[in-house]
């Protein structure tokens, strides 16, 4: 569905001029390179849920803005469902949907339901299809409760569950997403999510999300690409990450009042004594399981409570930054 | 092209709500643009009567230029002054939604507003022609009125054309909004005065370089019978218009053109 090989841009910024002629004199002034997306290439084939992840300024939001047509890359390529997406404009306008968590795409002065009527015109919408689908989108994102409400007195949540459904109305194949849950309440972000999975589900959507929000990627993809400036340090799934990153899970273990710690331990599992009296028995999953640990450690001395560290994309992401500093 | 007048139907239904949500506006801006425009209309009258003639055309003639000039320039206010938001919309990333919609950027450019208090630009230029055409000696043929209505929409075009053509450059540059006022002054002052008053290298200036000469003083020396004060045959001026059509057509290309060097801010 997406095809992207060795994409790079660059942008190039005039240092500022000011004074007299500023305009004019611009056009000598010197230029600096920055290479916001460099040799970047993966393939998303139909109805996967993609997360494209990466730091504050890795080159996220210039990848989608190429993708989805906005921004003419400086060398490389991009197809999506056989289309240039800046070459043909109009056409590849009908096989996307596109969310900006920073700006709406709706007109701000107006109500809701004359964005939806307006893009309804623009795309060629029928009406009946217009009717179902609004009713199909009010389910998951209850976009009735606001239909006559100008944009720019939506709440953030609602403003963003106005723009999903505007970006959904013509039924795109492909949906980016950047960075869509930004500042949502915790209600307003699962019903977007929920919204992104059954679109998916029923609909077979292509989705690309860039996203800082752990639950987001947990609930959602099944894939991650990570970027580092500009470049892919990671293309694969959710769980191998985990793997290749953080290769430990942890039983932590509360002693019971009279418990004897010494003796608390477990084969294949490192012991590590915390500062809050707890004790973290650290083991490699490939070696041992949860329940041999829990067991034996139970076995040992009298336990008052215990839970099982699951890997955290935060660790992992974390880890990987860290690992790209060096 | 249907599709285009279909989507220029739905995209000035969302310009005209817009409008009216602004509506306390439109009264102001009407009853500015008419204290701008009297204050020119004064202007040009007391240089009038100072001088009785400017270079060669009666009053009444200067009169028919300045209402030409008006009317083309109502009809670019009219149509196509949303060129000027171009580095608004650069600048704030509204440029985004242009490009993803299965419509022309331009066409999602122009109707971003509706421009109700340009109608202040199209009655102050009918009032002049109503009270100019009449007291010029002009000798009516329906070809004439008819090539008269393309000139001053041609004009219109011409001016909309360097605006859009100004604005294109905001895709690369900033601080270009200064080139916005000066085109619009260079227009509102000298575009008002029969351009031999600067001489033959004046007027030469004004038609290649600077074609001011297109939105009034040609299609003026034409319906008044003027062309004598031309440096250039009459038969050139009878197709001038098409300057403005052509020159319409070369900026959009240009602006589509620096469109692919839009940079999207924001992330
Ligand atoms: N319009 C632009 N002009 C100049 N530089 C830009 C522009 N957009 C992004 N950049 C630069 O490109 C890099 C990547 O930015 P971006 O794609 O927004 O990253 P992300 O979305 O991952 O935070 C940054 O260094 C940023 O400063
Ligand atoms: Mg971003």
């Amino acid at each position: 569905m997406i095809e992207v090989v060795e994409l790079v841009k660059e942008f190039r910024k005039p240092q500022p001029t000011t004074g007299r002629l500023a305009g004019v004199r611009q056009l000598w002034a010197p230029r600096r390179t920055v290479r916001a997306v460099d040799q970047v290439g993966f393939a998303v084939e139909r109805g996967e849920i993609v997360g494209y992840l990466g730091a504050n300024g890795a080159g996220k939001s210039t990848t989608i803005k190429m993708l989805t047509g906005i921004v003419v890359p400086t060398s490389g390529t991009v197809t999506v469902n056989g289309l240039v997406p800046w070459a043909n404009r109009k056409k590849h306008a009908y096989n996307i949907g596109v969310v900006f968590g920073q700006k709406t795409q709706l007109w701000f002065d107006l109500p809701l339901r004359v964005s939806l009527e307006t893009i309804r015109d623009l795309y060629r919408i029928g009406a009946a299809d217009y009717v179902s689908r609004i009713d199909e989108f009010d389910e998951v994102l209850q976009i009735k409760d606001f239909m006559d409400t100008p944009i720019r007195s939506l709440s953030l949540g609602q403003r963003m569950r106005g723009d999903l459904a505007g970006a959904m109305l013509h039924r795109p194949q492909v949906l980016y997403l950047d960075e869509p849950t930004v500042g949502l309440d915790v209600v307003a972000k699962q019903a977007l999510r929920d919204f992104i999975a059954e679109q998916n589900r029923v609909h077979s959507t292509t989705v690309m999300i860039t996203t800082h929000d752990m639950d987001d990627i947990e609930q959602l993809c099944r894939r991650i690409v990570l970027i580092d400036r500009g470049r892919v340090v990671y293309d694969g799934d959710l769980s191998s990450l985990k793997r290749r990153y953080l290769p430990f899970r942890e039983v932590v273990i509360t002693p019971g009042a009279n418990a004897d710690t010494a003796y608390i331990g477990a084969k294949h599992a490192d012991r590590l004594e915390n500062a809050d009296g707890t004790i973290s028995l650290r083991f490699d999953p490939e070696r041992t399981s949860a329940a041999a640990v829990i067991a034996q450690a139970a076995s040992t001395a009298d336990i008052a409570d215990l839970h099982v560290n699951e890997p955290k994309l935060e660790d992992v992401v974390r880890l990987i930054y860290a690992e790209a500093e060096r | 092209m249907a599709d285009l007048l279909r989507d220029f139907r739905i995209l000035l239904r969302v310009a005209w709500l817009t409008e009216l949500e602004h509506k306390a506006n439109f009264f102001i801006s009407v009853i500015g643009a008419l204290a701008f425009n009297a204050g020119q209309l004064l202007f040009i009258g007391v240089l009038l009567n100072a001088f009785g003639s400017i270079a060669g055309w009666t009053p009444a003639e200067v009169m028919v230029l300045f209402g030409i000039r008006m009317a083309s320039h109502s009809m670019y206010a009219f149509f196509f002054r949303r060129v000027i938001d171009v580095d608004l919309v650069v600048h704030t990333g509204e440029f985004d939604r242009y490009l993803l919609r299965p419509t022309s950027p331009f066409l999602q450019l122009l109707t971003r507003r509706f421009n109700l208090q340009q109608f202040g630009d199209v009655i102050v230029a009918a009032a002049i022609l109503a009270v100019a055409l009449p007291k010029a000696s002009i000798t009516w043929h329906p070809l004439l009125a008819l090539w008269l209505v393309i000139a001053i929409g041609a004009g219109g075009m011409l001016e909309g054309a360097l605006q859009l053509a100004r604005g294109a450059l905001a895709f690369r540059l900033q601080n270009t909004q200064s080139l916005t006022a000066l085109i619009d002054t260079v227009f509102g002052t000298y575009g008002n005065f029969p351009l031999q008053i600067f001489g033959t290298l004046g007027s030469i200036l004004f038609t290649v370089v600077l074609p001011l000469a297109f939105v009034g003083w040609i299609p003026a020396a034409i319906v008044t019978g003027r062309t004598d004060s031309l440096w250039f045959p009459t038969w050139l001026a009878w197709l001038s218009p098409a300057v403005g059509v052509a020159g319409m057509a070369a900026a959009i290309f240009f602006f589509t053109r620096q469109s692919r060097h839009y940079s999207s801010p924001g992330s």
